[in-house]
């Protein structure tokens, strides 16, 4: 019985050391990130950022305890903050508060209420429930309204950080280069992610010039753009400013049966060629593309959705960019629309890099546009004779020169326009990123899904005002890509069939078989020895 | 750990000599298939990402790893071999970890065997394979704990049925428990301990491609508790 009491005894010493483990691992743990991009460790940017503060930050995450008890997220978030405040050397301090308790303070930081529905005595109400992160440095603040995830925290609130600490708000300007296509409209979703990446976003007038506080113009479209108006570009250029042009050499029109045709207007072509980068009125096609859905009509007069390829829009493989740019390093994916070639020149004052290409089975239209998925069958008339791989996105950097030194050479304004004059400025240390394919950075990008196309722009954006830091930190987040690693649609159909065949008969049936024989193998064994 | 040793080799000989251990993996193999690419819509989702899939593995170990497990003690109960192998020179620690071993070993060859799913995904996309060697660490650790529970639930019943839906009714509460401060709209230190409590809460940092400590610990918790709590059940039981 001595031994009975003494095991009851042990028992409750291990049921208790289980106990006190359980308590203490939640005090005292560690985190290996297993993903090859470390996606879910602080960065070094993170682990040095106390250096750039000259004073103390103060971090609060605002969490609903109701939210806290539904959602792992905040667990997350928090520990998240907690380490960054561990390793900043006092220079930051993380508190946890509950904002039910203090709704005016939290809301007067600009956390926003979220509604999460509730069951509460068997009835369905909507509660309001905070999840958002204020940072305070001296008097003033700025807040991450809502924060669910750690995906993109660290390089929001980093950055956040920075522009709160240098007092430097980034505006990014958006001119649209397109008679057709309406800001408000056409670019919701890249006003949208540009907002998240933490840009003021504002709209350009075309034929005005460009104030110098905006860090980053975006030049999205350029079939209406001007010699006029590449003199005010030309000029915020010169003034130090940072471009990123969206451009076409053909124009497409969708809402007219894809009719293409070559951008008569040259204003924006011709300056990209005076600074080295030349933009061919010619369509690109690939054979890695999108698969569309596509209205075709009847024989009984109705219309159905038919999904074709469509090598128009092209899927750029991360096999072709350029791995040594800090741009393309690590790049998610990107699926451009319509876009054309683009040559440049090399220049030992400005550098220019290709970004983004082609694969190698790539080919033109040169001459006449098919872009109709009901004129498939010519789009490969050019083929043979211009199959190659051909750049569509570049990026330069260093120094230009004005494309507007001749006093002879200046547009013309129109009546009630500010008359162009050459700038006393004759250079200026910049840089630049040009991609062709201006649609791929409307709200077409809604219809494929493409979102990588926005991530890709607040990266560019993120470049151009020297961020390239933060931009290290945004680019290894992971973001599940498509399975678009296999171009051929019937090469990746009957692979497909074989993983089926494996998974699902062969492997299965494998293990039938070798039960059946290891049991037959049995069965003749104890047969023998009962024989013997 | 010799005489453990021994026990696990019968065991799992015990597993492979009738049909339950090749009827489990085939099943488990069919099912995991069947339900990512035709239900799940792998294909189709056309994201690089494994996720479905391992959120899969726990689901099917709530309802096979019981149909496994079930005959551990019951079995050895209903054919009067317990009493037998209680008079053999093996402790409690003997039986129970050879046993415990046994279903984790099969376990680990049924969740092998599903290894050619991932394998063929990076065909079409780029997986990042840190995070799938993450979720598999994850799967690991549940399965380990799965069995432990199922062993302690057959240590406790007599008949195999019973053991079964007990183990299940048991793993299916892990696997919710996450869900209870929601649906009771729970807060504070309640939720807190319901959320420890729940495997869905763990698996999650595994699920993004981190091995936290804490999750870590949880499973060889539920383990250790487990197979100790089950080893208890036949000490005493020699008592009686």
């Amino acid at each position: 019985m001595d031994r009975l009491i003494k095991e009851k005894q042990l028992m409750f010493l291990i049921f208790g050391g289980l106990f006190l483990l359980a308590l203490l691992s939640n005090l005292y743990f560690f985190r290996i990130d297993f993903t090859v991009s470390h996606s879910n460790t602080l960065s070094k940017v993170a682990r040095d950022f106390y250096k750039e503060l000259p004073d103390t930050v103060r971090i609060t995450y605002f969490i609903s305890p109701s939210l806290k008890a539904k959602h792992p997220g905040p667990q997350m978030i928090e520990d998240f903050l907690l380490e960054l405040q561990a390793v900043s050397r006092g220079k930051i301090i993380v508190s946890i508060s509950n904002p039910e308790k203090d709704t005016y303070r939290a809301e007067s930081l600009g956390i926003k209420p979220q509604q999460m529905q509730v069951v509460e005595k068997s009835e369905q109400r909507i509660a309001l429930v905070y999840s958002g992160i204020a940072v305070e440095y001296l008097d003033r603040s700025f807040a991450l309204p809502v924060v669910i995830t750690t995906d993109t925290l660290e390089y929001e609130l980093l950055k956040g950080i920075r522009a709160l600490v240098n007092q430097k708000e980034n505006i990014a300007g958006i001119l649209i280069g397109d008679g057709d296509k309406i800001f408000d409209q056409d670019y919701r979703y890249l006003k949208s992610y540009l907002e998240k990446g933490g840009y003021t976003v504002q709209e350009i007038e075309r034929g005005k010039r460009i104030e110098t506080n905006v860090a980053v113009l975006f030049v999205i479209g350029n079939s209406a753009l001007t010699r006029y108006d590449a003199y005010f570009i030309d000029q915020y250029i010169m003034h130090g400013g940072r471009v990123f042009f969206a451009v076409k050499g053909v124009n497409i029109n969708p809402n007219y049966n894809l009719i293409a045709q070559p951008v008569m207007e040259s204003g924006i072509i011709d300056l990209l060629a005076s600074y080295g980068i030349f933009i061919k009125r010619e369509l690109v096609l690939d054979v890695s593309n999108l698969t569309v859905p596509f209205q075709q009509p009847t024989y009984s007069g109705m219309f159905t959705i038919q999904y074709v390829p469509y090598p128009h829009w092209i899927v750029i493989d991360k096999k072709y960019v350029n791995s040594n740019h800090i741009l393309t390093a690590r790049f998610n994916g990107m699926d451009l629309y319509w876009p054309s070639p683009i040559e440049y020149n090399d220049n030992k004052a400005f550098v220019i890099q290709s970004l983004i290409k082609t694969t190698p089975k790539a080919w033109k239209q040169t001459k006449a546009f098919y872009t109709s998925p009901n004129d498939s069958r010519s789009y490969t008339l050019e083929r043979t004779d211009t199959e190659g791989s051909y750049v569509l996105g570049v990026a330069g950097e260093g120094i230009l020169k004005t494309a507007f030194a001749d006093p002879g050479n200046l547009p013309q304004p129109e009546s009630g326009q500010e008359e162009p004059v050459v700038s006393e400025i004759k250079e200026s240390k910049t840089r630049l990123v040009v991609i062709t394919g201006s649609d791929s950075f409307s709200d077409l990008v809604e219809m494929m899904q493409s979102d990588v196309n926005l991530n890709f722009a607040v990266s560019i954006a993120d470049w151009l005002v020297q961020s390239d830091d933060l931009l290290s930190i945004r680019t290894r987040s992971y973001k599940p890509e498509r399975l678009d690693k296999i171009k051929d649609a019937d090469v990746r159909t009957t692979v497909i069939i074989l993983v089926y065949i494996l998974t699902i008969g062969i492997i299965p049936l494998g293990f039938v078989i070798t039960g059946l024989l290891l049991f037959n193998k049995r069965k003749k064994k104890e047969q023998l020895a009962r024989l013997a | 750990m010799h005489k453990a040793s021994i026990v696990f080799r019968r065991e799992l000989k015990s597993y492979f000599n009738v049909p339950i251990a090749w009827l489990f993996i085939v099943i488990f193999n069919l099912a995991i298939s069947i339900f990512f690419f035709f239900v799940q819509q792998f294909f189709a989702l056309d994201r690089a990402d494994l996720r479905p899939y391992f959120s899969l593995l726990p689901l099917f170990f709530t309802i096979l790893v019981p149909a496994l497990t079930m005959k551990m003690w019951a079995e050895e109960k209903k054919q009067g071999t317990y009493e037998m192998l209680m008079t053999m020179p093996f402790s409690e620690f003997d039986l129970v970890i050879g046993k415990f071993l046994a279903a984790f070993v099969l376990l680990l060859i049924a969740i092998a065997s599903t290894v050619f799913i991932p394998i063929t995904m990076f065909l079409f996309g780029y997986f990042d394979p840190g995070q799938i060697f993450a979720q598999y660490i994850g799967i690991f650790l549940f399965a380990a704990a799965c069995s432990a529970i199922g062993q302690y639930v057959s240590a406790n019943t007599k008949s195999q049925i019973s053991a079964f839906v007990v183990t299940m009714i048991l793993l299916i509460i892990l696997n919710i428990f996450s869900q209870i401060p929601l649906w009771f709209n729970m807060t504070g230190k309640i939720a807190d301990v319901i959320n420890w409590l729940s495997v869905n809460y763990h698996y999650n940092s595994f699920a993004k491609g981190v091995l936290d400590s804490r999750d870590a610990l949880y499973f060889l918790i539920i383990t250790t508790g487990f197979l100790y709590a089950t080893m208890q059940k036949l000490y005493l039981g020699r008592w009686r």
